[in-house]
């Protein structure tokens, strides 16, 4: 049974409506397809509005000091009254509710395939009187030849979550279908766009390769979105994260996160911890003499 | 056929500085064969120096081996000779990476193999898996990864040198690629053997009496990460805390060490602590303006 809509121009899933009874992985195909012809899709009820408002709770709370226009060793300014801050993976945002909710994992598995990681995970504030954010892709030419891009799979899927309702005023993402396969920026350009607003606990997902730019806010509140992105296990977006983490998470919470989930935050992992440890032996032992180094390295079994 | 090669001349060692034309050569028999042997890539002075810091460091690991197929892997640590440009952004091979690569290429592993006399013949395999699961798009696209193998004593049919499938990083199937001809080229000190992510190839057996080190280099794309076979060693042997410690222009060389939390969040406190100090002594400035301390 289809359960992608056209609406407005935004292919869209209704979570409670004939998708809430679909198999996983008919859902999956379905969004997983709808993203490769148009190159996004929304989904409605992606989150309770529960959820939304505790993840609203701790911004609030956490990011209030970077509410004035200032510079921060772990935000950045992403252009004109906007500021985007790594999340830290703990409190709301620590659930895999979360980080991998179950109507969104599938899809971002699908698309990307097995061991997918989260390339980064942010908050984006806008204060009032932003203006339209510039129009670009995500990520830029793999191969330097944006026509090799346009005719492989996608890299990333990227993931608005607003946690407000998301409207003509407070400025929604204007997105351009179908120009994930278009090679050349200009003529995706002149192609048609779409303002996408997204009500309470929806959300957006879209390919990294496709033209977009978030509306300029023109409400008197500020507008908070997290801005997150799925990318397969062997892409590294460095852009922008010189010196800015992707993804905040404390060893402590490592541990706490599923083993099946754990491939999400390969890129932050501290998994060599033993080899260091052992490479220090390794030195000492170097200063014995021959026959002593050769047994000990038979009982530590260093070879 | 002749195995596909290119040899620096004796000016452009003495320079340092690769001719065009070389550099042109060398990238035209890559693209076709997906390998190219450089001949006289490294001076006989720093393979020297090279060679005999390794064998001080790693002496306990050329003399037994408790691995079946007697051909251990290990990471050699990124210090000494191993952390000179000269070793591993080498300026006779540097321009042919940027060619191949793009700029912003990276070290995606350092690593070393040792043969030992009676390893047999190594399995055959690319160096990478397929992007998407399906080679018929990898075989498309550019090179993404590839593999430098340095040789520390020459590596002929005594000693074992890497046999390698010529034009196979075009061919999708395995089997097929497997079918094609293949050669094992001699590669004498000094020079190195690069192969593409995608070609096939494996270890030849080692019937000599002698131990046959070797050092590898693979350098990725800027985006490309391959933890494939680094599950219990890292693929480059340099922490977060050493990568700190590196000369500033060798940092994005090295950006696999940054893949961890705690340098971050050691760089993150930092630039906090200077953005907090910096708004104090604000503070103390305005204080003392108000108060008439300053500017009285």
């Amino acid at each position: 049974m289809p359960i992608v809509e056209l609406l407005g121009g935004v292919p869209t899933i209704d979570l409670a409506g004939p998708a809430a009874s679909a198999p996983i992985a008919d859902y999956a195909a379905q969004a997983s397809a709808a993203i490769a012809e148009h190159g996004c899709v929304r989904l409605l009820g992606a989150f309770t509005a529960a959820q939304v408002a505790t993840f609203r709770r701790e911004n609030d709370v956490k990011n209030a000091r970077y509410f004035p226009q200032a510079q921060y060793g772990d935000a950045r300014d992403q252009g004109d009254r906007r500021t985007l801050i790594t999340i830290e993976i703990d409190g709301g945002y620590g659930t895999p509710d979360f980080y991998a909710n179950d109507r969104i994992y599938p899809i971002a598995e699908k698309t990307l395939g097995k061991d997918f990681i989260l390339g980064h995970l942010a908050v984006i504030l806008s204060r009032p009187g932003s203006e339209d954010q510039f129009v670009h892709r995500d990520t830029p030419s793999l191969f330097g030849d944006a026509s090799y891009d346009a005719f492989m799979p996608t890299v990333g899927v990227a993931m608005v979550l607003p946690l407000m309702e998301l409207g003509q005023v407070n400025g929604g993402t204007r997105v351009w279908p179908g120009t994930h396969r278009v090679a050349s920026d200009d003529e995706a350009r002149e192609m048609p766009s779409v303002v996408v607003t997204l009500p309470l606990g929806a959300c957006l997902l879209f390919d990294v390769r496709l033209m977009h730019g978030g509306k300029g806010n023109r409400s008197d509140q500020m507008r908070s979105i997290v801005y997150g992105a799925y990318h397969r296990k062997w892409f590294r977006d460095w852009d922008g994260f010189e010196y800015q983490a992707p993804i905040g998470i404390s060893r402590a919470k490592l541990r706490e996160v599923p083993d099946r989930l754990k491939h999400l935050f390969a890129w932050r992992f501290d998994r060599y911890g033993s080899w260091w440890r052992r490479s220090l032996v390794e030195r000492a032992l170097g200063y014995l003499p021959a026959p002593l180094e050769r047994s000990a390295r038979r009982v530590l079994k260093s070879d | 056929m002749a195995f596909p090669t290119v040899e620096y001349s004796e000016r452009e060692r003495a320079a340092g500085v690769p001719e065009q034309a070389t550099i042109d050569e060398a990238v035209r028999l890559f693209e076709v064969f997906g390998s190219v042997r450089l001949v006289g890539a490294y001076e006989p002075a720093f393979m020297q120096r090279l060679a005999e810091e390794y064998r001080r460091r790693y002496r306990g690991r050329l003399v037994e081996t408790s691995k079946q197929d007697k051909r251990p892997l290990f990471t050699p640590r990124i210090s000494g000779v191993f952390a000179e440009p000269t070793y591993h952004s080498n300026p006779l091979i540097v321009p042919f990476l940027d060619r191949v690569l793009g700029k912003d290429w990276v070290l995606g592993a350092c690593g070393s193999v040792v043969s030992f006399p009676g390893a047999p013949d190594q399995f055959v395999h690319r160096d990478s898996e397929s992007l998407y699961d399906d080679f018929s798009i990898d075989v498309r696209l550019p090179t993404y990864a590839l593999t430098m193998l340095v040789p520390l004593v020459d590596a002929d049919r005594e000693t074992g040198s890497t046999r390698v499938w010529p034009g196979s990083h075009r061919v999708p199937s395995f089997d097929e690629a497997r079918e094609m001809p293949s050669e094992s080229p001699d590669v004498a000190v000094g020079s190195v053997l690069v192969t593409d992510s995608k070609t096939l190839h494996g270890g030849s057996p080692n019937v000599s009496d002698r131990v046959r080190p070797l050092v590898y280099n693979a350098y990725h794309r800027h985006w490309y990460r391959d933890d494939g076979g680094y599950a219990h060693r890292p693929a480059v042997g340099v922490g977060p805390l050493g990568h700190l410690f590196m000369p500033e222009e060798q940092r994005p060389l090295f950006r696999i060490a940054r893949e961890s939390s705690t340098v971050d969040r050691v760089a993150w406190s930092w630039k906090r602590m200077k953005a907090r100090a910096r708004q104090v002594k604000a503070l103390r400035f305005l204080k003392d303006t108000l108060t008439g301390r300053r500017g009285a």
